[in-house]
């Protein structure tokens, strides 16, 4: 409280101060002092309420008027004390940090959310895992090799290859549904920062009014602070204060909320990627930080980019495997160059899955040095005849004396199965080692797969002795190909390679986040901490306050007390000498 | 803001009470779950240089007891022919002495009948053999599906490389080519025994027959040493990758399982803490100035 300003001087003459102007003093600071009461109970009612900030009041002596005039000057005192203004605790520049800081925070919190359920998505290391489940593929196709005749082995692996590629699907899918769910909530978010958005306008011409009225417009603001907190949060929007107590929010340099007029967002999900435009306009609004800022990250590049690798890792798979089973490539040994004894060699073609048609090469003598493109020639007419032109082409290359490769390529789009006609062995003279089926058909492929989303295995396999265990002619208890296939497991740029390479940067990426986040929730903290320390409440001090403004008020009361009876002396008991 | 001059509120006090006491409740969790699944690593962002260890390990075990079984196999393999052979090498013996018998010139043609007849028996028991089976599979055959050889003794496998994946990238042949074992048709072991009967029944001299036979012998005991030396392979391998097996499995334990004493004495720790934390909050949150006025 301050000092009453009195300065001690009795009136001497002139104009002295009207005998009730004591009461009048009296009665300001009883008014003065029960305001300050009012609102420290005001601060303890509302110590817990979120968002709130502590008021003062703040009191200015009255004084007289310090003008001189002619013929009289004012010889008074101060004329008691007034209530200047209610202070509301708050520092708007911390609050445009702590906005920074709760977007930032916010858009953390959401990739470190997502990063986290890919994690227990393919809950690695683990035994029901992906890897474990390539491990059992490749140890199925070494169970085959040890026992190619044997129908069991062969089932297990196909069962083998069904649960990973099931498994595979599975965790796609899941990706597939998070980042779903994802866009569901970004959707809900920007409802609900729409309407936040118009009640913060709304507010803010509530404010406006209060302000240019001069009347108390400080639980308002604090009403109007939290939901423009909230925003930052959702949007990491920036703050800008504003002309009569209002507030604007910017989001990457475009108003969102104008004083009392609020933009509206909508969420475009039409796109490849998703997009948040602003409703007026049309123009994409640059979100990069607060919840919306980390679910349009979560959902255009945290969940696509893990679903693409795994789709990469899917189709590496298919090609590893189905580049060995599938064997529309191969060679012909240096020493078996001459077939000009074989005759015809017979091999069947199929496009697409279709039927297969039966085409025929004569042998020849392909050792010499015309020997390649003499056999290129023969088998592009030959695959041209079964397929029709165009469909896919041979590549036949070898050096005087070497061994002669081989391989069909089928144009874009097509797939081209090539297999041996049962009892001919052409196929396998002119592909070389190719895997074949116990049947003694090959070409067909192990996993079909686009994406990772619907690898499977092969509807080209129906049944257990189709898969290709032996190399074409070697015998039908051959297993030469089963063991390359199994060798795959060793394989250091092969899908389980891949697939660890990838579990570990999901790892490396989840634990930057994770102390990203960390470090993030401190700052914001920090800020908080020091908004509270301004803003909060403080039980003790506002007891103090109670017990000073009690104090006051109750001298005041004496002091009109003494005014009275000092009034009382006058009236009464003044003129009364000699009765 | 100095801290020398910052206001402290109830309300801080509470957050940061409430803070303190979250991150101390979330150790806590996270000791809890090492725990009880008794494993450090439970997600790739614990430990991502952890995790590209033990998956390449788990990756390496089970590429390990596949190859455990690849070894069983081969020796299951190799312990047939190598029984087969042992067999053969015997009969063989048998089959040498009975002509050398045969060949002294004192007996009569009804003996030699006889002694051509058990020559002949002996014969069916080498083809037998030489048809042994591991798990229905004739172990000479090759890449066929049916016997080595059918009742005349002509070869009806196919010769080719059995080969079992013993290590990664390494392949051991499991399998003898009956032409290598036997020798090639028309000079084959079955043929040289008939040529052997024939001559013994017929009283011509049998020298030529009988080094041929000593030909075979040492085919088969070639074989037999080839048989001998694979399976000493096998068995060093079998022991490096039940050796290699126990260390993986060490090493994935050191990689991805909990240090059990020190865990739970940092939980102990953790717990304590936590405890004082409550208990000193009590004490410092419960008294304001209301409690102190009048």
């Amino acid at each position: 409280m301050r000092e009453a300003p009195w300065c001690g001087q009795e009136p001497s003459g002139g104009n002295p101060m009207s005998d009730f102007a004591g009461l009048r003093v009296a009665l300001s600071a009883l008014y003065a002092q029960r305001r300050g009461l009012e609102i420290t109970g005001h601060n303890v009612a509302n110590a817990n309420t979120d968002g709130y900030s502590r008021q003062r009041v703040d009191m200015n002596a009255i004084t007289g008027p310090v003008t001189g005039a002619f013929f009289s000057k004012w010889e008074g005192s101060g004329q008691g004390v007034k209530i200047a203004q209610y202070v509301r605790f708050r520092d708007a520049f911390l609050e445009v940090r702590a906005a920074l800081e709760h977007g930032a925070e916010a858009h953390l919190s959401q990739v470190r959310y997502a990063l986290d359920q890919l994690e227990r998505l393919f809950d690695e290391p683990g035994d029901l895992s992906i890897q474990r489940s390539m491990t059992e593929l490749w140890a199925g196709f070494d169970d085959v090799a040890n026992h190619p005749g044997d129908d069991a082995a062969r089932q297990q692996l196909l069962e083998r290859a069904g649960t990973l590629a099931t498994t595979v699907n599975h965790a796609a899918n899941e990706i597939v549904a998070m980042r779903d769910s994802s866009v569901g909530q970004l959707n809900a978010t920007i409802t609900e920062v729409n309407a936040m958005a118009g009640t913060v306008a709304q507010l803010n011409d509530a404010i406006k009014g209060a302000v240019t009225s001069g009347l108390n417009g400080n639980d308002l603001m604090d009403q109007r602070d939290l939901l423009v907190e909230k925003l930052a949060a959702k949007l990491g929007a920036t703050i800008r204060p504003g002309e009569f107590g209002s507030v604007n929010v910017f989001v990457n340099g475009t108003a969102l909320v104008n004083g009392g007029h609020a933009e509206a967002l909508e969420v475009d999900t039409s796109g490849a990627s998703v997009v948040v435009r602003w409703q007026k306009d049309n123009f994409p609004a640059t979100i990069t930080a607060g919840d919306v800022g980390g679910l349009l990250e979560v959902v255009n590049v945290s969940y696509p980019g893990y679903l693409a690798d795994l789709d990469t890792i899917a189709l590496k798979l298919r090609d590893d495997v189905n580049a060995l089973h599938a064997g529309t490539s191969g060679s012909i040994a240096a020493t078996s160059r001459d077939q000009s004894a074989a005759g015809s060699l017979d091999i069947q073609v199929a496009l697409n899955g279709g039927a297969f048609t039966t085409v025929s090469v004569a042998g020849a003598d392909w050792s010499g040095a015309g020997g390649p493109a003499a056999l290129q020639a023969a088998l592009q007419a030959a695959i041209d005849a079964g397929i029709g032109a165009g469909n896919a082409t041979i590549a036949v290359t070898g050096a005087l004396g070497a061994p002669l490769s081989i391989s069909v390529t089928p144009s874009a789009g097509n797939t081209v199965q090539t297999q041996a006609v049962l009892g001919n062995a052409g196929f396998g003279t002119l592909l070389g080692r190719t895997a074949v089926g116990l049947d003694g058909i090959g070409g067909r492929r192990f996993f079909e797969a686009t994406s990772a989303r619907d690898l499977a295995v092969s509807g080209d396999i129906t049944g257990a002795s189709q898969i290709a265990a032996a190399a074409a002619g070697a015998g039908p208890l051959d297993a030469s190909v089963a063991l390359d296939l199994a060798e795959l497991a060793s394989s250091t740029n092969g899908a389980d390679a891949m697939y660890r390479a990838y579990i570990v940067a999901l790892g490396v990426d989840s634990q930057a986040v994770q102390h990203r986040h960390d470090i993030q929730k401190e700052t914001m903290s920090q800020v908080d901490d020091s908004r509270t320390a301004l803003s909060g409440v403080n039980i003790d001090e506002e007891m103090v306050n109670m017990v000073q403004f009690q104090h006051a008020y109750d001298a005041a009361a004496r002091f009109m007390t003494s005014v009275d009876e000092m009034l009382d002396t006058l009236i009464n008991r003044t003129g009364v000498v000699g009765r | 803001m100095v801290s020398a001059d910052f206001r402290v509120t109830h309300a801080s006090m509470a957050r940061k009470v409430t803070g303190n006491m979250q991150r101390s409740i979330a150790r806590l969790e996270h000791l809890q779950e090492q725990i009880s699944s008794n494993r450090r690593i439970n997600r790739p962002s614990d430990s991502p240089v952890g995790t590209v260890a033990a998956l390449r390990l788990r990756a390496e075990i089970g590429r390990n007891e596949q190859i455990d079984r690849n070894l069983d196999d081969a020796t299951a393999w190799l312990a047939t022919a190598d029984d087969a052979l042992t067999a053969m090498a015997d009969q063989i013996n048998r089959i040498r002495d009975l002509a050398i018998q045969a060949n002294n010139g004192a007996l009569g043609q009804v003996e030699r009948d006889a002694v051509a007849a058990e020559v002949r028996q002996l014969r069916e028991g080498l083809l037998n053999l030489a048809n042994a089976k591991y798990l229905d599979r004739a172990v000479f055959a090759g890449t066929a599906t049916g016997p080595a050889y059918d009742s005349a003794g002509t070869f009806i496998g196919q010769a080719a490389r059995i080969e079992r994946t013993i290590a990664p990238g390494v392949r051991v042949q499991v399998n003898l080519n009956a032409d290598t074992v036997f020798g090639l048709a028309g000079a084959d072991l079955f043929s040289v025994v008939t040529n052997l009967a024939t001559a013994i029944s017929t009283n011509t001299n049998i020298d030529g027959e009988l080094a041929n036979l000593d030909t075979s012998t040492r085919t088969v005991q070639q074989g037999l040493a080839e048989v001998g030396a694979r399976m000493k392979r096998i068995t060093t391998m079998q022991d490096r990758a039940s050796a290699s097996s126990i260390s993986l499995r060490q090493s994935l334990s050191q990689v991805e399982d909990v240090d059990l004493p020190k865990a739970i004495m940092e939980m102990r720790i953790q717990e304590t803490a936590y405890q004082a934390a409550l208990q000193t909050t009590a004490k410092v949150i419960q008294p304001s100035l209301v409690d102190f006025l009048r």
